[in-house]
């Protein structure tokens, strides 16, 4: 009953998301109040049916309900509870039930928290964004229904991807589609925008936390994509270009550079036109991804059951609702005033540069992840366009954003003073020469230009915290007037130190790790030795065991550095029941210099094993790196300036009697 | 009935949340540049602020303030000039139509639709309710028969012979279950456990005897996993079940040898091994004794392994005490193993069947509580050993 009740529950919402569409931007049209207000409780009830429908497809999974096809198609009774419950969205019906289900979550917190936008900004807002759930909802019911139902119901479930068992799995899903999805609001407010015919400087500000939402929600999620990467494909990289990565990179680096635009759109008014374009664009590269990812046109983890008829209808959605908002835009931008001026070398001008970075190397993915795919689709010549090329079109695009990214914020708005800004980034400048000096001092291997790109990273870093402190008056102030600064600065001022010191991090992370990684592969039988940068990792040998629903060889390592003991590493291959494959599991020692890793492989011939062993120097700054730029976007989005600007609710609702 | 209930309680509920709006009394909002004023008024605040913190200087401050202040002008000039702010009047030709169409639409077209995709009154079919129902019924239950049925159908579902298998082996239907298991073989390919478990059921359907389709079986099974104990075992059984009581007690000895100190079975092939070197001995005199060498014995566990079974001749040549020693031993070994590893459901079913048989009833019962234990989450191992608890009448 609960199962049924949950497929009728997703019809009506699709039936609430289609008045949500009509009725509100009719209202809008004709301004008549009461017809606008129904987006509100429309928005409410649409995102509590799909939630009824989301927790009653989960609960057919946590008890097995296999009468339930897509149940039986990706679960399995003896699956340990939290995968049953993830197994939900690891599987495409499912995965699009939580992709409306964040859709429609977006579209109720406007209508619970949107009280400072005006009436018709907010009816049309939410109407926009009820057209796209009513296209994904169609999508779910008519493609891709989770609640089909089989009778008899068979007696085991098939499994879900054993690959896909692992924590920092069963949550990324979750976290990325609330970044991938959140920018749909982007797009409504600025579709809504352009139907309303008016954009200015308060537009931004109420896009601005929105936007931030999804963004540090991206952030996260591709950050656990690449933890996950890098811990379970056992092969101790965390980012491999692979399109399905780039599908969820390229909405990032466009929200990023959205997230700069309307800072300055808000602040200036200016970069307005740019900032509409950004917010549909963003959008688009969400819907792309979708698309790459779950129409088939390539294989990969994420893919699940291949149906061309679903690609045709994600193709048909994103050609809709891109081509629909490029239209408008079209039709619209013409009619929308310039902003005010401002000189290259000021706050606005460095904005522009990163914008422009940042929308170039979109450019890059995008064409580095459809170009093969075109290619194969037209002519059928497969070709791999790998690292190679990302390493040299991207890696470029980025230096000079890392140089200017300090620079920035240290410019006036307006007119900066350059000189002066150098001037206070000198600290910065000492840092990133004592970082190159050390790190030729450390290592004597790898490429040269390596110690300048850790150097780069420790400059944004040093950067960050230089800007932090030339707010607060360090060096020219008492400690009491300090404090009382650093209390009194806006959150978002906070948002930016940890947001600009995370991708420093990030990138003295990967710069190390990848310059500097020591890999050794070879067979080993038990009682070898190998030396990976200082550690003695001795194989000890192989047992065999049994987890709850897989078997698995677990290796043993003792490790040890200068005699002393260090770690016991047990990496393993696990061969899994149901469906039968296998997974390997790394063995990673971590530490603050970097990963011990450590991966076996087949038995050989000779009685050994194949041994992968790898040293990742400082590869933990990737993560915590990201991890801090996404702490960064939730004390920004906590700064209460984002919140007001506002009338007082009460004004806005008290009743006046009719005219 | 509830269903149609709650269906109709939620289309009622939505319905009159969403049409609210329209049936209350029209209101006038603030007008529409009322939200960007506040904007700009917070950024006028802000600017003082950062004035006052020494942020910007005065003169920067200043032109801010002018910029913002153009801003304030503008959309109130354009609130002006837009005729009136909002429609407030109650008199609007398009809400009552628009009323009555929601108020249609959302029933009729949502129960449409649920009635073409949906499956109304199919009841959900969780697992444990599933199982429940399955082992309350006396006659060859549900879920088997359903299992059967479905395989009928698609005797070409290697997954379903899989599953049915264990089943087959734990009601004591070795023949159906070595079957199934020969069949999941060829249909999903071999592995180790599925070859094993093939050899066990027809190692029980033979009394002990290990037979060659058995042997074959177990022989694959350590082709795919050379250091495989089990088949070992009963490959040693079977050369002393031929007469090669030499080479099975090598054998053993070289098992004993690898074997961890702890190892459950260890004790068994000691005694085992005990009892076979004089016979050893005698073998190389006369080869009949080899015939009437102990067979059959090492599946105490199934009823007919017991002392009195239909073909227990093996165990019936050894002397009384001998008899129940041995019997005793194989128990043992096996409440040990499960001591150490219990999620082996079909190992549970075999120690209580021994323990009844044996006449052990208070320890069988306590075997069937720490197999609750054990298997619990394991639901198709627990019914498995819920089902013998009815049989054999253990209290539950």
């Amino acid at each position: 009953m609960i199962v049924e009740l949950g497929h009728f529950a997703l019809i009506l919402a699709l039936l609430v998301a289609v008045v949500q569409v009509v009725v509100p931007m009719f209202g809008a049209a004709i301004r008549d109040e009461r017809m606008m207000r129904v987006a509100e409780p429309a928005a409410l009830s649409q995102f509590l049916l799909i939630a009824l429908a989301f927790f009653a497809l989960m609960h057919a999974y946590v008890t097995s309900d296999f009468s339930v096809l897509n149940v039986a198609e990706n679960s399995h009774s003896t699956k340990p509870l939290i995968y049953k419950m993830a197994g939900v969205w690891g599987n495409h019906e499912g995965s699009m039930l939580l992709w409306v289900l964040i859709l429609a979550l977006f579209g109720a917190a406007v209508a619970l928290f949107g009280n400072n936008l005006p009436p018709t900004l907010k009816a049309r807002v939410l109407s926009v964004q009820a057209s796209i759930a009513v296209a994904f909802l169609l999508f779910s019911l008519l493609t891709s229904n989770p609640f089909l139902r089989l009778d008899p119901a068979p007696s085991d479930g098939r499994g879900l991807n054993p690959i896909l068992q692992d924590p920092a799995l069963a949550f990324h899903p979750p976290f990325l589609y609330t970044g991938y999805v959140g920018f749909s609001i982007a797009f409504s407010f600025a579709i809504a925008a352009l139907i309303e015919g008016r954009i200015d400087a308060a537009w931004a500000r109420w896009v601005r936390p929105w936007t931030l939402a999804a963004w540090m929600f991206l952030t996260i999620g591709i950050a656990m994509g690449s933890w996950w990467a890098y811990y379970e494909l056992g092969w101790g990289g965390w980012w491999f270009w692979d399109p399905v990565e780039n599908a969820s990179f390229m909405p990032w680096l466009a929200g990023t550079a959205l997230l700069h635009s309307a800072l300055v759109m808000e602040k200036r008014e200016a970069l307005k036109i740019w900032t509409v374009l950004l917010a549909i664009l963003t959008f688009s590269l969400s819907l792309m991804g979708t698309f790459i990812v779950r129409s088939g046109v390539l294989t990969s983890v994420h893919s699940f059951a291949v149906d061309p008829a679903r690609g045709v209808f994600i193709l048909a959605i994103l050609v809709l609702f891109t081509g629909g908002g490029l239209a408008l835009f079209a039709l619209r931008a013409k009619d929308m005033q310039a902003g005010s001026l401002f000189q290259p070398i000021s706050r606005e001008g460095s904005l522009v540069l990163n914008n422009l970075l940042l929308v170039t190397a979109t450019a890059t993915v995008l064409v580095g992840t459809l170009y093969p795919m075109a290619l194969e689709g037209l002519t059928g010549e497969k070709i791999s366009v790998g690292p190679p090329f990302f390493n040299m079109t991207f890696g470029p695009l980025m230096i000079p954003l890392l140089i200017a990214l300090p620079v920035g914020p240290l410019l006036a708005w307006k007119r900066g003073d350059f000189l002066g800004a150098m001037q206070r980034l000198s600290l910065a400048f000492l840092a990133a020469l004592v970082a190159v000096v050390a790190v030729y001092a450390v290592e004597h291997r790898g490429p040269w230009l390596a110690p300048f790109g850790i150097a780069l990273g420790v400059y944004v870093m040093a950067g960050a915290v230089i800007e932090w402190a030339s707010r607060v008056k360090v060096g020219s102030a008492g400690l009491d007037e300090i404090a009382r600064r650093a209390t009194n600065l806006p959150r978002s001022a906070y948002g930016t130190l940890f947001a600009h010191f995370g991708v420093g991090m990030l990138v003295v992370g990967i710069i190390a790790t990848s310059a500097y990684r020591e890999e050794h592969i070879l067979a080993m039988k038990p009682g070898e030795k190998v030396s990976v940068d200082g550690y003695d990792v001795a194989f000890t040998g192989v047992e065999r065991a049994r987890g709850p629903n897989y078997s698995e060889d677990i290796a043993d390592f003792a490790v040890t550095r200068n005699g002393a003991a260090v770690a016991r590493l047990q990496p393993s291959k696990r061969l899994y029941d149901a469906p039968p494959q296998p997974t390997t599991e790394a063995g990673i020692h971590a530490s603050w210099r970097g990963d011990l890793y450590v991966v076996i492989g087949d038995a050989q011939p000779g009685g050994g094993y194949a041994v992968r062993a790898y040293f990742n120097p400082l590869v933990r700054f990737i993560w915590l790196g990201a991890l801090i730029m996404f702490l960064g976007g939730g004390i920004s989005l906590s700064d209460r300036r984002l919140r007001v600007g506002a009338p007082s609710r009460h004004r806005l609702a008290a009743p006046v009697p009719a005219e | 009935m509830v269903f149609w209930i709650l269906v109709a309680g939620l289309v009622a509920g939505v319905t009159l949340v969403i049409m609210r709006p329209l049936m209350r009394q029209p209101i006038t909002p603030g007008g529409i540049a009322d939200a960007d004023v506040a904007v700009y008024k917070d950024q006028l605040k802000e600017i003082a602020a950062d004035e006052a913190r020494g942020a910007i200087a005065a003169n920067e401050a200043e032109s801010a303030r002018t910029e913002i202040a153009r801003r304030l002008l503008r959309v109130t000039q354009d609130n002006e000039k837009s005729d009136s702010p909002l429609r407030a009047s109650a008199r609007n030709r398009f809400v009552t139509p628009v009323t009555i169409a929601t108020a249609i639409a959302l029933p009729v077209v949502s129960l449409g639709l649920y009635l073409a995709y949906g499956a109304p009154g199919m009841p959900a079919q969780p697992l444990s309710e599933r199982i429940a129902e399955a082992s309350e019924a006396s006659k060859p239950n549900d879920l088997i028969a359903k299992v059967e049925q479905r395989l009928r159908e698609h005797p070409e579902d290697g997954m379903g012979w899989d599953v049915i298998a264990p089943v087959y082996s734990a009601m004591g239907r070795y023949e159906d279950a070595a079957e199934s298991y020969r069949k999941a073989v060829n249909l999903l390919g071999e592995n180790p456990k599925r070859l094993q478990d093939f050899a066990n059921a027809r190692i029980r359907l033979e009394n002990g005897i290990v037979p060659d389709d058995a042997r074959k079986a177990l022989q694959r099974v350590l082709v795919l996993e050379p250091q495989a104990i089990e088949p070992r075992i009963w490959l040693a059984l079977a050369k002393e079940q031929d007469g090669h009581l030499a080479e099975a007690a090598a054998d053993y000895k070289s098992l004993l040898d690898k074997a961890p100190e702890d190892a459950p079975w260890r004790k068994v092939l000691e005694e085992r091994l005990a009892n076979l070197a004089p016979a050893a001995g005698a073998a190389a005199n006369n080869k009949t004794v080899a015939e009437t060498a102990p067979a059959g014995t090492p599946a105490p566990a199934a009823p007919q392994g017991a002392p009195g079974g239909p073909d227990a001749s093996a165990v019936m040549s050894m002397s009384p005490q001998d008899r129940q020693a041995f019997i005793t031993s194989m128990v043992d070994g096996l409440a040990a193993r499960l001591k150490a590893d219990g999620s082996d459901a079909a190992g549970w079913v075999k120690l209580i069947r021994a323990y009844q048989v044996l006449g052990r009833h208070d320890d069988a019962v306590k075997a069937l509580n720490d197999a609750r234990t054990n298997l619990k989450g394991n639901e198709v191992g627990l019914a498995q050993v819920e089902d013998l608890a009815r049989q054999l009448g253990l209290g539950s």
